[in-house]
């Protein structure tokens, strides 16, 4: 490109950017529009990474290994003497434990119920407000479940499925995770007593020595596959198979987003269309002017690329700003009820949100989309209007 | 100064609406030649196809029917990348209600058409300047156009017209948006102009014209009715 050509652009570019602020009241329309559009997409797509990195987080700091029965292909509970028995002659397990994790009806709501075992209990000691359970009918919950129901430290109550067995309060989960938001936590024993299923558990998980490798954690998991150390023919799964299960669920939720997209997009074509025909009369006769004063069709396309380009990426920062600071600042407030379901207007558990640069770049090449297909289309006709006619 | 026609249209015709009934010839079968250095005045009354004649002629409107020839050469073929070229090297237009672009400046607007040519800034607005100083509009060179009066607009779009140093001015009912004493200035800078060797047609219905010019094309009802030789012809 010679010197001549690269000033050619250059011109067009500042001529583009000054014409943005001739016509402030446009370029803000197009730019709202856009904002609107954009921000629903990020913040779908900031929640939806959240949850997934929250999830990826807390399968890395669990078990490398769990075992549960194999029932029809579904996980079923073990036996938690038989299974610990047969982990406890396995060398390279640093430790092996045995949870419940069950669900019921608290009132009208679906909450989790975990039992874990003593040490399990005091590792969520971090994370609690008040204390964890170390006697019968000590529980704790997640945040929203004590807002909902007004539960506070001390307070007893019971649940449908077991009238007989009376819980008390004794501490909260911290909302900073949206898994615990709707938990109850209690002792093994309890849990046990709870659901009628003395003896089981849902899974024991195993926990190698922290230097393994996945590799080695691989080949145990073949090895307690075996005939000789699995003589009740446990299912035997490590933590990579449920983060493949996690990245699957994933991928199924981005196909949702894609779905979101397209309707988005569907709406937002005409939109931006109408949108950017607001001033169009004025830009049709200024286009005129152009043409007839010289400019190229290309010129005047060119002009209309960089407007867009510009409103694009002034949208997009716009957007990012917005939405970072809608769940981050205000946690989400009104909106990510649509995202996340049971967190209600006003959310009381910290909403997971992850922008990543690629968020960014897709909704940059969405605006791009919408703008060059509404901008583009009405200069191209302009400018191929005869110049006499485009300025009557 | 030369006598070959700079511009000549042949059996010319521009016609609105395809239906016969309500069909309108705003020009019909005009054939007109016009030297190069000379200033062509259209007369005509509002309606006869003056405007529409000279947008055929400054390549802003495709004609129906018919030729128009630019330095020879017949233009009505050409694509639009080269109806740019011509309007971009040859042409400078003045319209009748100016069409200046509101919020640019002064000097913004005459140095608009070199901005794709891929003139820097600096180099425009020293040229605009220039243009505007010659003009007497040396101190609105950052008004915008609402700021003026109807003759410093029109002074406006004439700079924008010769910006690119054209060959032909083709201005529209130039003394329509001006007053009595910006008429006077107009016309002294069009003899100016012709006298630098640009050929210069306008369209008028205005009597201040009738002593001026080295042409006058009368129109009626889209035809070309009378041709008045005043001084050198070809």
């Amino acid at each position: 490109m010679d010197r001549s050509e690269a000033m050619r652009h250059l011109n067009i570019a500042l001529a583009a950017f000054g014409d943005l602020m001739r016509h402030p009241a446009r370029s803000l329309v197009v730019t709202c529009c856009l904002v609107v559009i954009l921000l629903t997409y990020l913040i779908s797509l900031g929640i939806s990474e959240g949850l997934r990195f929250q999830a990826k987080t807390s399968l890395e700091e669990g078990a490398d290994i769990y075992v549960s029965s194999d029932q029809c292909g579904i996980n079923g509970p073990v036996r938690s003497d038989e299974v610990l028995k047969g982990l406890s002659h396995f060398e390279g397990i640093h430790r092996a434990a045995v949870r419940i994790t069950g669900r019921t009806y608290f009132a009208e709501r679906l909450v989790a119920v975990v039992g874990l075992d003593t040490q399990a209990l005091e590792a969520l000691r971090p994370e609690v407000r008040g204390d964890v359970p170390r006697t019968a009918g000590e529980v704790v919950l997640g945040q929203t479940l004590a807002d909902e129901f007004g539960l506070k430290p001390g307070m007893p109550f019971s649940l449908v499925l077991n009238k007989r067995k009376v819980f008390r309060v004794i501490g909260t989960i911290s909302p900073s995770c949206l898994w615990s938001s709707h938990l109850l936590a209690m002792h093994l024993d309890d849990a046990n007593d709870f659901f009628g299923m003395a003896g089981h558990a849902s899974h024991a998980l195993i926990y190698l020595t922290p230097s393994s490798s996945p590799e080695r954690s691989a080949s145990m998991t073949e090895q307690l596959r075996t005939e000789r150390f699995n003589p009740f023919r446990f299912k035997v799964e490590d933590r990579g198979r449920f983060q493949d299960k996690l990245q699957t669920g994933y991928s199924l939720t981005s196909g949702i987003d894609s779905v979101l997209l397209v309707i988005g997009l569907a709406l937002a074509v005409p939109t931006l269309v109408v949108t950017s025909g607001f001033g169009m009369s004025e830009q049709r006769k200024e286009t005129g002017v152009m043409r007839a004063t010289g400019w190229r069709t290309r010129d005047i396309l060119e002009k209309a690329a960089m407007e867009n380009l510009a409103i694009s990426l002034a949208s997009v920062s716009l957007a990012t700003l917005l939405a970072v600071s809608w769940i981050r600042g205000l946690n989400g407030v009104l909106i990510a009820q649509f995202f996340v379901s049971e967190v209600g207007l006003v959310p009381s558990v910290d909403i997971p949100f992850r922008i990543l640069p690629f968020h960014a770049f897709l909704c940059l090449g969405l605006a791009l989309v919408l703008t060059q297909t509404g901008g583009i289309i009405s200069a191209w006709a302009s400018a191929r209007t005869p110049p006499s006619q485009a300025m009557r | 100064m030369t006598m070959h026609p700079i511009i000549r249209t042949e059996n010319l015709s521009r016609w609105y609406n395809d239906r016969e009934a309500d069909q309108v010839r705003a020009v019909d079968k005009i054939s007109l030649a016009i030297p190069e250095g000379q200033w062509a005045i259209l007369s005509g009354p509002s309606g006869s196809g003056k405007t529409t004649l000279l947008s055929l002629i400054g390549t802003i409107e495709r004609p129906t029917e018919g030729k128009v020839f630019l330095q020879g050469r017949d233009v009505t073929e050409f694509s639009d990348l080269e109806l740019s070229r011509i309007r971009r090297k040859t042409i400078g237009i003045v319209f009748q209600s100016f069409n200046l672009l509101s919020g640019l400046s002064a000097w913004e607007n005459v140095a608009y058409p070199l901005i794709p040519v891929g003139i820097p800034s600096n180099e425009r607005h020293e040229r605009a300047a220039t243009l505007l100083e010659r003009l007497g509009l040396g101190r609105r060179l950052n008004h915008s156009p609402e700021e003026l009066s109807g003759g410093e607009q029109q002074r406006i779009a004439i700079a924008r017209a010769l910006i690119s140093e054209p060959l032909i001015l083709i201005a529209d009912e130039p003394t329509s948006n001006i007053d009595a004493r910006s008429v006077q200035t107009l016309i002294e800078l069009l003899s100016e102009l012709q006298m630098e060797g640009k050929t210069i047609v306008i369209s008028s219905h205005d009597q201040v014209f009738r002593h001026c010019g080295d042409l006058l094309f009368h129109l009626d009802k889209g035809k070309l009715t009378e041709t008045v030789l005043r001084k050198s012809s070809p």
